[in-house]
């Protein structure tokens, strides 16, 4: 089978992009005239990448060519921390064999270089790049900085932004700024890839409760202890999930990122969580033990003891029943991948964001850190 | 009624099944091995099967159960769409794979397979759910039914009870009726789940939300636009192995009652009021009710049959049917079907429907083509003749998308106009691979969810229009049966089949 096919970057004067793309087109038609392939030029979207550090830019260069082969785009890269005062900007072509015998689905690839100075001017730059009356996805990994314009200018013209919060310095206070700019900005939709990583984790949980049996013990829950890896936002979050979830109102919190004590009341009495950092969870999923006194269970949720699959187990009356199914170690190209699927809000994630900031202002009353 | 689980909310998996046992008649069989054990592990690999789900084969050969895990895993890793097994899914999947040996027709299989559900509902928390798959040729399934209901599987006062049936579902009207009845007599309508995979192919689905997801198809839907509908199911394959099975069936059989006639009534259907199973298959119900049924005589001018000679295919030699193994020399199954079907409601009234299915065709195609009637008042007419009528192409196989004609004018002085495709390809804008419809099927099954399997009466109005043209073919004698060259696009009564009608078939 035939394999990628795609041209080294080539220098763009930054006022004429639209036309040299249009040149790398046809140069490559004629290239391909008699071969044995078709060459399908596809775009379903505008995917902007932004690394503001060369390690961030590494991260974005690595990851977002990866999601061509399941969503055709145009990708504009933004790789920021260059020393130089300039903007310099180069275009690619790159195609992969589809799906569909002899066809080669080709994508487009802008990459701009931007030294500290010239920064101001990419707003102006890149978003008569962004292809008209398709959604635009921004895709801003790294430290949750104050709002520059160009972040300003980029989200608002997005459909919506993708952000990690595991790459937050201080996840608690943090994600309680996230809060704020995402209820500042009701009409963008935002993607946090930490919340992507919960998914199988959460559909797990979830699934322990889709018997009708084990309902009851949800109104029941008495405690929880939350252990998360390195990366503490996915506990944070995973905490405001079943709070919003289950409808728990938050009495009383103390503790910081690392180390957290909160009492949640519900209609049948409290429930109190727990959270710490050890490196017995999994990086990127807590390992919560969910407890419900008068049933007499326990639920445990967390990565298998060799970190391949996820496992899920019940004790209830003297029984124990597990399940397990595969859980990959997600990398940031196929996060991108669902991530690109939405379009919409993700209310859960929004309602879940809204009680952690609940929990950083019980916290940090004063809002010292916030 | 049921409450939600709120923790579903917002979740990309929209819902997982009950723990339950599936239980799978003919569980040495090659279609537990190639699509039922790979789609059961593939569910359980990606969270979509609850803790505790297990599954029970049972078959004639004395095996245990681990016997049967070892088995189980070679299929596993021979046939399933993701590889390598991941380990710990499968130790877990295994431990909830369960085996009982003896014949279909002995009572003490079906006592044992009760005691080893009762057995497996304690242990692992199945709670009476079970799912019965009739894996099995038609000609076990009386024995298969009567013994369960003998052994109290088929009720369910104590979780739930569903049987799953392949296909066919009868050979015509009477066989149809009767195994219906069959399965009735132990099961209600709601617990019977006829499976035909076609509906449980993503392409099938993308019909539905082609019609249904966009505003601009439904204005235009209907008579006053479209001239007429043609369906082509193609193959360059022959009947490979199933020589036993074609002789019987035939083109008709294999691919019209079933199949064919799914990508029909989804055309022609109604919106349903909402996409659940009641509300979907009834409105394809309405379809086939509204097929006018056709008499002796009518059988004769809108059906047509042929059988393929010898030629060439990928530029291979090619037998002719009659000299396939297995196959009657003197044999007269037809190999290519046409058939023109009216619908008589409102919005299709004068819209025929043009259906060829057959073997050893040109080329191998499935597709559904909407056929716009042209403009009413041509303004140029000194190519009036040129203008092509815009046509709607959905593509089912292979290369699936949807492509619409229509007119351009080349660029120059003369007035030179073109017809042009605008062409959408699910396989360049999404790069996703599909899973499969067993996978798909099994998964709604278990959760209960019918929309995607064929109700009774929707089998039986199939054969009721279907019979009259086999009586007719089977009974009467033919002079005549037109024979086509391997490879062709069927038989030259074929385009004067469509000549009549002031017609041809689109050139695929």
């Amino acid at each position: 089978m035939m394999g990628e096919i795609s041209n080294s970057p080539r220098p763009a004067n930054v006022a004429e992009i639209e036309d040299q793309l249009r040149d790398l087109w046809r140069e490559l038609g004629d290239q391909h005239r008699d071969a044995s392939h078709v060459m399908t030029r596809v775009c379903t979207m505008t995917v902007i990448g932004y690394g503001a550090n060369q390690t961030l830019a590494k991260r974005v260069r690595t990851a977002l060519p990866q999601v061509f082969g399941v969503h055709p785009c145009r990708a504009i890269l933004i790789e920021t921390g260059s020393e130089a005062e300039e903007l310099s900007a180069w275009v690619s072509t790159v195609c992969q064999p589809s799906s569909e015998e002899h066809e080669q689905v080709c994508c487009e690839q802008i990459t701009f270089c931007v030294g500290e100075q010239m920064r101001r001017r990419l707003p102006g730059t890149v978003l008569p790049l962004v292809v008209s009356d398709l959604p635009l996805f921004v895709w801003w990994p790294g430290p949750l900085h104050p709002a520059s314009n160009v972040r300003t200018q980029l989200f608002a013209h997005a459909d919506r932004w993708i952000m990690d919060s595991a790459d937050f310095l201080d996840p608690l206070p943090d994600l309680a700024r996230l809060h704020k700019m995402v209820i500042s900005d009701q009409t963008d939709a935002v993607s946090d890839l930490t919340w992507a990583r919960l998914t199988p984790w959460r559909t797990a949980f979830a699934q322990i409760f889709d018997a009708m049996a084990m309902r009851p013990m949800l109104e029941n829950i008495s405690s929880i202890k939350v252990t998360t890896g390195r990366h503490q936002a996915a506990g944070l979050l995973s905490i405001g999930w079943m709070a919003t979830c289950l409808d728990w109102q938050l009495i009383s919190a103390s503790g910081n990122s690392e180390t957290l004590l909160c009492n949640f009341k519900h209609r049948n009495g409290t429930v109190t969580i727990s959270m710490q950092t050890s490196d017995r969870a999994g990086e990127e999923v807590p390992f919560i033990e969910v407890q419900a006194a008068k049933h007499k269970a326990s639920i445990t949720v967390g990565r298998s003891s060799n970190k391949q699959a996820l496992l899920a187990n019940v004790q209830l009356d003297g029984e124990t029943r597990c399940q397990m199914s595969e859980l990959p170690r997600p990398s940031d190209s196929l996060l991108l991948l669902n991530e690109l699927n939405m379009y919409s809000h993700d209310r859960v994630y929004e309602r879940a964001l809204a009680i952690v900031a609940a929990i950083a202002q019980a916290t940090d009353p004063h809002g010292a850190h916030v | 009624m049921e409450q939600p689980n709120p923790l579903r909310a917002g979740l990309r998996i929209a819902r997982t099944p009950e723990a339950c046992t599936v239980v799978i008649f003919g569980a040495t069989g090659d279609l537990t091995a190639r699509k039922l054990l790979p789609a059961l592990y593939n569910l359980a690999r990606e969270g979509m099967v609850p803790a505790g789900f297990s599954l029970l084969g049972v078959g004639r050969r004395p095996w245990s159960d681990d016997d049967f895990r070892a088995e189980m895993r070679k299929s596993a890793e021979q046939f399933s769409r993701v590889q390598p097994i991941n380990e710990e899914v499968w130790q877990t999947f295994a431990e909830g794979l369960f085996w009982v040996g003896g014949e279909f027709g002995d009572i003490n299989t079906y006592e044992q397979i009760a005691s080893r559900l009762e057995q497996i509902d304690q242990q692992r928390g199945t709670a009476g759910n079970r799912l019965f798959y009739l894996a099995i040729p038609p000609s076990w399934f009386d024995d298969a039914i009567s013994n369960l209901q003998k052994v109290n599987l088929t009720n369910q006062s104590h979780g739930w009870s569903r049987i799953i049936v392949e296909k066919p579902f009868g050979h015509d009207y009477k066989s149809a009726q009767e195994l219906n009845d069959l399965v009735s007599r132990a099961f209600d309508e709601s617990q019977v789940y006829r499976i035909d995979h076609y509906l449980g192919k993503e392409t099938v689905q993308n019909l539905l939300v082609a019609r249904f997801a966009n505003a601009i198809f439904e204005p235009i839907w209907n008579r006053n636009y479209i001239d007429h509908v043609q369906i082509t199911v193609a193959e360059s394959l022959g009947i490979g192995s199933r020589a036993g099975f074609y002789e019987e069936a035939g083109a008709l059989r294999d691919m019209i009652t079933n199949h064919m006639m799914q990508l029909l009534t989804l055309t022609a259907m109604e919106p349903p009021v909402e996409f659940n199973e009641h509300e979907v298959r009834s409105e394809k119900v309405k379809v086939l009710h509204a097929i006018r049924p056709m008499n002796a005589t009518d059988v004769d001018q809108f059906a047509l049959r042929a059988q393929y000679d010898h030629g060439t295919i990928n530029g291979d030699e090619v037998p002719s049917y009659l000299a396939e193994k297995g196959v009657n020399p003197a044999s007269r199954t037809p190999t290519f079907v046409a058939l023109k079907f009216e619908i008589d409601n409102w919005r299709w009234a004068g819209v025929p429907f043009y259906l060829r299915t057959g073997k050893r065709l040109a080329k191998r195609v499935t597709e559904i083509a909407i056929q716009f009637k042209k403009p009413p008042l041509l303004l140029f007419p000194e190519i009036r003749d040129e203008i092509e009528s815009n046509v709607l192409a959905l593509r089912i196989q292979p290369n699936e998308g949807i492509t619409l004609k229509f007119s351009a004018k080349q660029p120059g002085q003369r007035m030179i106009i073109h017809p042009v495709n605008m062409d959408f390809r699910y396989g360049s804008s999404f790069g996703v691979a599909a899973p499969e419809a067993y996978e798909r099927l099994l998964l709604d099954a278990m959760l209960g969810d019918a929309t995607l399997f064929t109700r009774r009466d929707e089998v039986e109005a199939q054969w009721a229009l279907m019979t009259p043209i086999l009586e007719r073919w089977e009974n009467d004698g033919v002079e005549h049966l037109p024979h086509y060259e391997a490879g062709t696009w069927g038989p030259e009564e074929s385009d004067q089949f469509m000549q009549r009608d002031g017609r041809e078939w689109r050139k695929l």
